[in-house]
């Protein structure tokens, strides 16, 4: 039981609850394109060739924040690159879809993967 | 050498509050421990129940009377890292890094270099992360080209959890997957917390039965046995080296 939750219910002095934790399941977590950003970065997932970063590099500070190395041409949202282009607003040229469709359902199937892992008791 | 590396690479995410609970929870497990103040904020302290016009002691300052709040002394480390030599005296072993106290050290998100510094020495590096975009947006930069699940002496702790806020909830999964192991513990967000640095109190005075109090709790035990353990991988790893020295 949560802290909290065992906390509250003795100070209301209720034994009449049953108490159950709804956790969120892998298939219905939303798809934060950030996760997947995260799940993909070479710097977290340790694949130094993809991340072009030396260790003892990384571990002197001089690639922690990639200062120096240019941005890949992927990196620029398109958005960004044609704002010049577009007069409807403001905050009209961030308007993008970053991600491919087929990115989403990378994701999606890794999500169903680990909810699978943890129906079958594996993780 | 029993130094913990509490630093995270946002600010805002709790890291003087983590540091704060460690100390005082170690301290109660039986631990002789000091806790270091290494940022220029100069806010942990207030974490101990003490006013902003209180100042510590400096790190290497002889002092007879020492400043301690509830079996924890309270150290400043600003001015003794920020020395040119600093690096230096910590690999000759010039700083109370050695024996059997316990420093806790709180380091600001922005002094990476000293961050790194510190975490060569040190038994624990914990590193205290928010469920929010921006938080885990920092975490490329915590160990770069290294795994996150990779077997180093990181540790995570999710703090300021809710899990009424969808992505608070999502996040926190996330890293779970994420990290594994790593993530040794999961603090609730508990306006308790803020309320006991506004009474000068500690939180276990203020607020005895709060959440925060019980996650925190669990977080200690936590790191009480992760650096047990470590000790002995440490004792395990010199025996050989002795063996040899004697020998030559």
């Amino acid at each position: 039981m949560r802290s909290d939750a065992e906390n509250l219910l003795s100070r209301l002095g209720q034994n009449k609850f049953r108490y159950q934790e709804f956790r969120d399941n892998f298939a219905d977590m939303e798809l934060w394109p950030l996760f997947e950003a995260l799940i993909r970065d070479p710097r977290i997932s340790g694949d130094t060739a993809v991340a072009g970063l030396d260790r003892d590099e990384a571990h002197s500070g001089a690639g922690s924040a990639g200062a120096g190395r240019p941005y890949p041409a992927s990196a620029v949202p398109q958005s960004v690159a044609k704002a010049d282009a577009r007069t409807d607003g403001l905050f009209g040229r961030y308007e993008t879809t970053p991600l491919a469709g087929s990115a989403h359902e990378d994701v999606r199937s890794l999500l169903r993967q680990l909810n699978d892992r943890v129906a079958a008791g594996e993780l | 050498m029993p130094l913990i590396v509490c630093h995270s690479p946002k600010g805002g995410e709790g890291n003087s509050f983590v540091a704060a609970g460690l100390a005082q929870g170690l301290s109660l497990l039986g631990r002789d421990v000091v806790a270091l103040d290494m940022t220029a904020a100069d806010g942990l302290k207030s974490y101990f129940g003490l006013a902003p016009d209180q100042s510590l002691p400096d790190l290497e300052e002889e002092v007879i009377d020492q400043l301690t709040v509830g079996g924890v002394g309270l150290r400043s480390g600003w001015r003794a890292a920020h020395q040119p030599d600093f690096a230096e005296a910590l690999r000759a072993g010039d700083l109370p890094f050695d024996g059997e106290t316990v420093f806790v050290a709180d380091v600001a998100s922005t002094d990476t270099g000293l961050a790194q510094v510190l975490r060569r020495r040190a038994r624990l590096h914990v590193c205290t992360l928010t469920p929010t975009a921006m938080s885990l947006a920092q975490l490329p930069r915590i160990n770069p080209a290294r795994a996150l699940g990779e077997p180093e002496r990181t540790t995570f702790v999710l703090n300021q959890l809710d899990e009424t806020r969808r992505f608070a909830r999502h996040a926190a999964l996330f890293l779970r997957e994420l990290l594994g192991d790593k993530l040794i513990a999961q603090i609730h967000r508990d306006e308790a917390v803020n309320e006991a640095v506004g009474m000068l109190q500690t939180l276990a005075r203020y607020a005895p039965a709060s959440a925060a109090l019980a996650d925190m709790e669990r977080l200690v035990i936590a790191v009480d046995g992760l650096c047990a353990g470590e000790a002995a991988d440490e004792t395990v790893r010199a025996a050989p080296r002795a063996a040899k020295n004697e020998a030559a």
